[in-house]
């Protein structure tokens, strides 16, 4: 009875530590990436409206060589403001699914009036004019993908979707997984509670040490530092987010280990007095 | 004591046991999905590894094959065509942002020496290829590269589309070089047409 009792309290730990770690992964996840304030704010920390100007400034400077028109022509189209007022729409698109679309009109007109003062009210002909309105487009153009990335969006929303569907359920699983798995932890030691201390004790820590070594394994695998993806704006921020996430799972970690280490030693002394105390009695 | 200090011990072991069985179940039915996820990841975790040492770029001329090839975005060349009285750098690469510094050289091409097409473009603006409706059939281009000089002359100009790239064809049996430039050179706003010089090499 002593073994089967035993090995039912093992698989209890160890259904404990899972969902432990399973409500800790998916608060993380949601207080971070899925999160779209957070988003937000790790974008205006990583200075990414500023720095996705100068992107979008580049990028419009690559249509001059060819286009035969002066520099200036490309200079103040774009605003910081609309840049912020666009990520905030994209960022809708992506975490909501609003399904927006950015609006260039403002940028169409700076262009265009630029253009116009800068060729200083010569007559176009219409091959010109043509011309000129297809180079705004391909500005236009230029813009929005710099912006958005179209590929991207729709992929990324459908895995914003399909996560926050699992998230919910996944969350309520995991915590009425670890009520469960201490429940039966508790009854398994009816004859000494005090015991389900070192034993939950034990999921915490496997829990701990399990975000510790995930932790070193992706620190050594993949060179957070090094990631380069679309620009230098989009780049730096997947950093920051990675590095703080990294971060968060490495002090839940800690946290998760020591909490269990006390919760062992605490329990296993309060049951070792207990007992010697018994032992006096007797 | 001894009890307390065993029991403890007992639970470490236990814990670590668990996350083993944890991390083998992981292992097991995820590993080929986290390889992959790691891979995709260092894909874009571009490590630059700048302790080699750099070595020159030469060419075999038996084989016609280049040793050392230029790094992308490097220049290697400059191109003169003394008709319109241009010299220029030529970089290899074809990105926008090589053709904001001077020439690129498509890096689909092959490189002067090797025998084959080479494709090589610029803006219209004026200090680059404005001039180009002055070039004429006879005229000479002169590429001179890090291994050698190469002179070429011009038998050939053509309109073509933006699209047209089998106007730019790509062959291994005889060196040509192709040099393009947006088309009207004056325009105004985005150019859909391109004007190709072409050019054989001058034995």
């Amino acid at each position: 009875m002593k073994i089967i009792l035993n090995i039912i309290k093992y698989i209890a730990i160890v259904i404990c530590t899972c969902c432990i770690i399973a409500v800790v992964i998916l608060n993380i996840a949601s207080s971070t990436i899925l999160n779209k304030e957070y988003m937000l704010e790790k974008l205006d920390e990583a200075n990414y409206y500023e720095k996705i100007k100068e992107e979008i400034q580049n990028s419009f400077e690559n249509y001059i060589g060819q286009s035969g028109l002066d520099e200036s022509v490309i200079e103040n189209i774009v605003t910081t403001e609309q840049i912020k007022k666009d990520t905030n729409t994209i960022i809708n698109n992506l975490y909501d699914g609003t399904n927006v679309t950015i609006n260039t009109e403002e940028i169409a007109t700076n262009l265009k009036n630029n253009i116009e003062t800068s060729l200083g009210g010569i007559k176009l002909t219409t091959t010109q004019q043509k011309a000129i309105e297809e180079y705004i487009a391909k500005i236009e153009a230029q813009y929005k993908e710099t912006m958005s990335h179209t590929e991207y969006e729709g992929q990324i929303n459908n895995v914003v979707r399909k996560v926050n569907t699992y998230k919910e359920q996944i969350n309520k699983f995991s915590v009425i997984g670890i009520a469960v798995s201490v429940f039966i932890i508790l009854a398994c030691n009816y004859k000494n509670l005090l015991n389900t201390l070192a034993h939950v004790g034990i999921s915490l820590t496997s829990s701990g040490l399990f975000y510790i070594i995930v932790r070193s394994f992706i620190d050594s695998k993949i060179k957070v530092s090094n990631i380069l993806v679309l620009n230098n704006a989009v780049s730096d921020t997947i950093k920051n987010i990675l590095n703080n996430i990294l971060e968060n799972i490495l002090n839940t970690g800690i946290i998760l280990f020591v909490i269990g280490i006390l919760m062992i030693i605490i329990g296993n002394i309060i049951t070792n007095i207990r007992a010697e105390n018994r032992k006096e009695q007797e | 004591m001894k009890k307390f200090i065993k029991a403890t011990i007992i639970n470490l072991i236990v814990a670590l046991f668990i996350v083993i069985i944890i991390l083998g179940g992981i292992k097991i039915s995820l590993g080929q999905k986290i390889d992959e996820a790691i891979l995709l990841v260092n894909q874009v975790a571009i490590k630059v590894d700048r302790t080699f040492e750099e070595k020159p770029t030469t060419i075999d001329t038996s084989s016609k094959r280049l040793q050392n090839y230029p790094e992308y975005g490097t220049q290697y060349a400059t191109i003169e065509i003394p008709k319109i009285g241009i010299e220029l750098p030529v970089y290899y690469g074809d990105t926008l942002e090589i053709l904001k510094k001077g020439v690129g050289h498509s890096s689909g091409s092959y490189f002067p020496g090797e025998g084959g097409s080479i494709i090589y473009m610029g803006h219209n603006s004026k200090n680059v290829f404005r001039r180009f409706s002055e070039l004429q059939i006879g005229n000479e281009i002169k590429v001179t590269t890090t291994y050698g000089e190469y002179n070429y002359k011009i038998y050939d100009m053509k309109l073509i589309n933006e699209t047209e790239t089998d106007k730019l064809p790509i062959q291994d049996e005889k060196e040509i070089l192709m040099v393009y430039t947006c088309y009207p050179f004056n325009n105004i706003g985005y150019a859909t047409q391109r004007y190709v010089v072409y050019a054989e090499l001058e034995e």
